[in-house]
């Protein structure tokens, strides 16, 4: 299981550097692709992880579901969101596969400058977070995904 | 223009949006709850594959038989979850 322990970033938050690729599923079915880099925010906020909408037309990805979403403006009545299937690792110093057939939904636009990806429940739920708003740094290990093959 | 083997020739089903999907699931949706809750179906247009076990499952079903494109793949559940996000962002919809 890999354990990646990183500082916040200069604005005192905690994120990490992903690559978002084509589902096992799909790149079965297509031409390799190179995945897409982005810059992640570890959310517990999120039941979801949430991406932007550039990531999926850079890779050609047509959307797989839609679900209804709540979020901090939508009031009472949730607003429908497409979703996508990804596969997520890790990048940076620290490689590692976190989701091969993901179902993310889809932000036509992520408040927060350089964020581009919200890390959500969905993902975090597989493993253990700690936040040490002392040490300005967090430490994240989270189980990888089955055999993607089965 | 060389294909991944396996792949499907036809050229990728343009995304048009859901109406059509949401509207065929809808009135499927008594009789799948019934027989299949908990398992997923892929929906394109009124033709329905599946039921299967996994979301994956129902990705691969569906390109198999749908070639690449949109699909709608949907869990068989009484009440769909709604995903909470309690920052302000703007879900796309297409």
């Amino acid at each position: 299981m890999p354990i990646l322990s990183l500082h916040f970033d200069h604005a005192g938050r905690p994120m990490l550097e992903l690559y978002v690729g084509v589902s096992t599923a799909e790149a079965e079915f297509r031409p390799p692709c190179p995945p897409v880099p982005v810059r992640a925010l570890v959310d517990t906020g999120a039941s979801k992880t949430n991406i932007g909408r550039w990531v999926f037309d850079r890779l050609g990805l047509s959307p797989v579901s839609q679900v209804p979403v709540h979020t901090a403006s939508t009031g009472l009545t949730p607003l429908l969101a497409d979703v996508y299937a990804v596969e997520i690792s890790l990048g940076g110093v620290m490689t590692g596969l976190l989701a091969t057939d993901l179902d993310v939904v889809a932000a036509e636009e992520l408040s927060g400058s350089g964020v581009e990806t919200l890390l959500g429940r969905d993902i975090l739920g597989r493993g253990l977070l700690i936040y040490d708003g002392l040490e300005r740094r967090f430490t994240l290990a989270i189980e990888p995904p089955g055999d993607p093959h089965n | 223009m060389p294909t991944h083997p396996g792949a499907p020739t036809q050229a990728r089903r343009q995304f048009v949006g859901f109406d059509l999907e949401v509207a065929t699931y809808a009135r499927l949706k008594p009789e799948l709850l019934c027989r299949f809750p908990g398992k997923f179906v892929v929906i394109v247009g009124d033709e329905v594959e599946g039921p299967v076990e996994t979301f994956r499952e129902a990705l691969r079903a569906g390109y198999r038989r749908f070639g690449l494109g949109p699909l709608f793949v949907k869990q068989i559940l009484t009440v769909e979850p709604v995903v909470e996000v309690t920052r302000d962002i703007v879900p796309c919809r297409s």
